[in-house]
């Protein structure tokens, strides 16, 4: 393959990419009621959280709204990921993956697009959030620009986490059981994370799993840039876990796509 | 000239039951072949493996010149598929279908525009191009579906039983579509079940059973050789059980 050819091959598949992911924008358009109750539900959380906990936990520092708002926000946007194996899964059952695969296109665009249309969508489901936190009393004493890169590293490890879900919806029967798998897999991550209390308020054995787990390092990169705090060290380690994750997943997945449909 | 569609000794197993036991066919360029064939004799992993959607055991096969296994790619490009193996999306409008299908067939946006109108028009479906395709009655779905596989102008088309479903008018106005894809230089490999479809659009005729070739020859040829008067006769008298002394004397002519 000439350099050009290579060049070409990559250009097509980001069109590719870009249709498909349009095709996903598209169903979601048509379902406008989907789209707004899912992005009412973290909302409600949020609201529901910043309330009931908030007299309960003692958070070192921070009021409870700052401690709690960067949390929930990375909690739903891992929740939020899982429904891209629900998508895959589907369109796997669907024969219009079998028409996709009669076409010239790039194969792997089918996952690509799709992960790139949920991205889009936790975006918005994170701005509505962010939107909610400072109705019951969030501050961002760090400033609109360093609010922005905690709302970028949110959805960048969101894109990671579609990935391990789309090579989970690739492995499930059926999009009821690649969402149950989802759930699965993310619930504890959810739970046992600093996302709501202070990891240091966990009993011993789970202590150092919370602490080292990947969502506490993302919740607390967030919790750092929105509150201006020092973030450097934070922020590194959760980017770094965002890149081992899309390292593992995207080929695992486009693997498995080509085993079970290309 | 090349064939449109070449293959030879096609052989495919699925976890113990051997789907194809060494099928040849070819397509002349140009030229309609109907693939025949009870439920279960091989007619769908025949069409699967020549869209490259089903690799094979064993054997090889060309479409548009190009290797179905080594090229599968350049012989996506030049196929057209319609059927059982291809649908479409039901959370897209109709329009939107033929767009997506036809950027994905690397059109430019305006090139599959057009021709997504124009498609529309032909299959009588431009008052509902914007509903969703799921609302759609099985005929508009099956129109649509065709529509889409003739949205990149392929050179050849996979027909696999493409007027399921629909009533007399709109199998008649399908037909015609297809006459006029072939006159314009298509080449078509149909299967059916409806042997006048076969006797109606096919130069040409295989029958398939138990994953092997049992005849093949022109309509006329097949009844002559079985001594009935129709497509239909001539059929169950190729693929009744017992049927082989007969059918394998008809393909040695």
């Amino acid at each position: 393959m000439t350099t050009t050819d290579a060049l070409g091959a990559v250009r097509w598949s980001l069109t590719d990419t870009l249709v498909l992911a349009g095709r996903s924008l598209r169903h979601w358009r048509r379902q406008p009621e989907l789209l707004l109750l899912s992005t009412a539900q973290p909302v409600v959380l949020v609201l529901l959280f910043t309330q009931v906990f908030g007299g309960a936990v003692a958070t070192p520092g921070m009021r409870y709204v700052d401690w709690l708002v960067p949390g929930v926000l990375v909690q739903v946007v891992a929740w939020d990921s899982a429904k891209t194996a629900v998508g895959v899964a589907e369109d796997l059952a669907s024969s219009t993956i079998e028409r996709f695969r009669t076409l010239p296109m790039s194969a792997p665009a089918v996952l690509a697009g799709r992960t790139l249309a949920d991205a889009g969508r936790n975006l918005f489901v994170v701005l509505a959030m962010l939107a909610a936190g400072v109705l019951a009393g969030l501050r961002l004493p760090g400033g609109p620009l360093a609010a922005a890169g905690a709302v970028a590293l949110a959805v960048a490890f969101g894109y990671a986490l579609t990935w391990v879900f789309a090579y989970l919806g690739l492995r499930a029967r059926g999009g009821e059981a690649a969402l149950a798998a989802g759930i699965l897999v993310v619930f504890p991550l959810m739970f046992a994370s600093s996302a709501l209390v202070p990891v240091e308020t966990m009993p011993g054995w789970l202590r150092p799993v919370a602490a080292h787990q990947p969502l506490t390092a993302v919740i607390d990169a967030v919790r750092a840039l929105m509150q201006g705090r020092p973030a450097a060290g934070a922020t590194a380690i959760a980017l770094a876990w965002t890149a081992g994750i899309l390292v593992v997943a995207v080929p695992a997945a486009v693997r498995r796509f080509y085993r079970v449909a290309a | 000239m090349t064939a449109a569609i070449r293959a030879e000794g096609l052989v495919k197993r699925y976890a113990g039951v051997q789907a194809l036991r060494g099928v040849d066919l070819e397509v002349p360029a140009g030229a309609v072949l109907a693939l025949l064939g009870p439920n279960g004799a091989g007619k769908s992993t025949t069409v699967g493996i020549l869209t490259t959607l089903v690799a094979p055991d064993g054997g090889r096969a060309e479409v548009a010149g190009f290797d179905v296994r080594r090229q599968p790619r350049r012989v996506r490009a030049a196929i057209g598929v319609a059927g059982q193996h291809a649908a479409v999306d039901g959370r897209l409008t109709g329009h939107e279908n033929l767009i997506l299908f036809g950027r994905l067939h690397r059109m430019s946006r305006r090139a599959a525009g057009a021709r997504a109108a124009e498609l529309l028009d032909r299959f009588d479906l431009t008052g509902v191009a914007d509903r969703l395709a799921r609302t759609y009655s099985g005929g508009m779905r099956r129109r649509l579906d065709l529509a889409a596989s003739l949205v990149a102008h392929a050179p050849v088309l996979f027909l696999d039983e493409p007027t399921t479903g629909l009533d007399p008018l709109r199998r008649d106005q399908l037909w015609a579509v297809v006459d006029d894809f072939v006159a314009a230089g298509t080449s078509v490999l149909l299967t059916t079940q409806y042997l006048e479809e076969a006797d109606r659009l096919a130069d040409r005729v295989v029958v398939v059973d138990h994953g092997r070739v049992v005849a093949e020859g022109t309509v006329d040829q097949l009844k002559h050789r079985t001594g009935r008067p129709t497509l239909d006769a001539a059929f169950l008298a190729l693929t009744a059980p017992g049927a082989a002394v007969p059918a394998m004397a008809g393909r040695a002519a």
